[in-house]
């Protein structure tokens, strides 16, 4: 069963229900199918959570990906990752469970959905002043933006912008293109071919949720240790000056 | 147009509540039951650690105990060989001391068996050799041991001067004689001891075998006497190194 045909680009466009300007969209109906898959699957998994040294497989495995996402966000952020653990968690979990679902006949990623993307990418966008205002406040987060010179403020504006736009398009395009090219192989070559350029995409999809997480931390982590870099050089200078 | 901003919005607000709902349910709790597993780990190592450092110090101890014991057990058996070896020496010693009295007992034995031995050897010889004498003076000559006896220390009491004398004599003389003295020869000691000492009134007479051929004078703490002992006593001293000599020779089979 498919929602998609080949010309509708983005699962925006399938609409099961509209009022108004509210619609309930394909990406909608799929993203709430993730979140209670993820919500479910993790609550039955850590209902029961052993403190024993012997653990359940599934245990295990998310101790494995909560502990891999830890120790990404500490290498990256060289800070403790406690704080940035569940957005940045939860920016990999539900992008790489939106792309790995894909496997699923008749579903579609809502990550190949630039509404999606572009969400995550706000969310993204809107979190690195967060953190860095949180971190050193909001005096001195904003005078990293006119760091080294006060005209570099528009491009460092620009630089922000662009940077979020480039993290939905990127993701974006990587996962729409993957599916199209899917479907329109299988319309070509509907044997064999269209298996490996999937099972092509599941990495291709990992790797990306990989990508949008590490960028995400790294913006973050770029919005916490800038201004402490600029400081330095800031009393670096005033101990020349004495 | 690709972005419908209604769903950006659905997707935002999605997001934030898959977040919490993470947050919630997989990412605190997995975080809590690690750090509650690592506190147990933690705690199962000190535990180990304590049991570990209780079983180090009671090693310790029982090494000082064995140790003690040991050097215990060395000083008991210093001092059991050094008691051994006293009561070794003590009853060498002893043993040394018994034997040497056995020996001075029976070298005592043998020195009075001899000394009796040739005692009654004297004996026996002197009255042997007096009989002998007696016989051939008799036969040969005509004429008595005894009487020539008498004769020589009549000679001899003569002879003496008068520093040999007795200066006074308070209690009676007394001669003593191992045979018989006849009258006559009584008389002529008699008339020999008054020329000498002519204090002297009576003479006392008497007959000790042990003399076998001496005759002795006894008055006035003053003392003489001729017997036949001083030959007795050359032919004891030479069958002595007679015997001696025999004693130490190796003996042969």
């Amino acid at each position: 069963m498919n929602f998609m045909d080949i010309k509708q680009i983005s699962p925006d466009q399938v609409v099961f229900f509209q009022y108004h300007f509210i619609t309930l969209n394909l990406t909608i109906v799929f993203t709430w199918a993730v979140m209670v898959l993820l919500v479910i699957g993790s609550w039955l998994v850590t209902r029961r959570l052993s403190t024993e040294p012997k653990i359940s497989a599934w245990q295990n495995i998310l101790e494995i990906l909560v502990t891999g996402i830890q120790d990404q966000i500490s290498e990256i952020s060289r800070q403790k990752a406690t704080r940035y653990m569940p957005f940045i968690g939860t920016l990999f979990v539900f992008i790489a469970a939106c792309n790995l679902l894909t496997v699923v006949p008749g579903y579609e990623s809502p990550t190949a959905s630039l509404s999606t993307t572009a969400a995550l990418a706000i969310c993204v966008f809107i979190s690195v002043p967060l953190f860095g205002i949180a971190q050193k406040g909001l005096g001195r987060y904003l005078k990293q933006y006119i760091q080294p010179t006060v005209f570099m403020l528009p491009f460092n504006i620009m630089g922000e912008l662009s940077r979020t736009l480039a993290l939905a398009v990127r993701l974006f395009g990587n996962i729409m293109s993957g599916s199209k090219i899917v479907a329109i192989l299988l319309a070509i070559i509907p044997f064999v071919f269209p298996v490996i350029l999937q099972l092509l995409g599941l990495l291709t999809g990992l790797i990306q949720a990989y990508i949008f997480a590490v960028l995400a931390m790294v913006y973050i982590a770029s919005a916490t240790q800038i201004q402490e870099h600029s400081d330095i050089k800031t009393d670096t200078k005033k101990d020349d000056n004495q | 147009m690709l972005i419908d901003w209604f769903t950006v919005g659905a997707q935002v607000v999605n997001f934030l509540i898959l977040l919490v709902l993470l947050k919630i349910f997989l990412f605190d709790r997995i975080k809590q039951a690690m750090d509650q597993r690592e506190k147990n780990i933690k705690e199962r190592f000190d535990t180990a650690e304590e049991q570990e450092a209780k079983a180090k110090e009671a090693r310790e101890s029982f090494e000082k105990k064995t140790q003690s014991l040991e050097d215990e057990w060395d000083a008991r058996l210093k001092q059991a060989d050094k008691d051994a070896k006293e009561r070794r020496e003590s009853l060498i010693k002893q043993a040394r001391e018994e034997v040497d009295g056995l020996k001075n007992k029976w070298q005592n034995a043998l020195e009075q068996e001899k000394a009796s031995f040739f005692d009654r050897f004297k004996k026996q010889a002197a009255r042997l050799i007096f009989d002998t004498v007696e016989k051939t003076l008799s036969h040969l000559a005509d004429t008595r041991a005894q009487d020539q006896a008498v004769k020589k220390f009549l000679s001899r009491f003569e002879e003496l001067d008068k520093e040999d004398l007795p200066r006074e004599v308070k209690t009676q003389p007394r001669v003593s004689t191992g045979f018989d003295l006849s009258e006559s020869q009584q008389k002529s000691i008699q008339k020999a001891v008054s020329q000498k000492l002519p204090d002297v009134e009576n003479i006392a007479f008497d007959v000790r075998p042990e003399l076998v051929f001496g005759i002795a004078f006894a008055a006035g703490g003053k003392k003489m006497t001729w017997h036949a002992h001083d030959y007795v006593s050359t032919l004891e001293k030479q069958i002595n190194q007679a015997i001696e000599s025999k004693d130490h020779e190796p003996q042969k089979q």
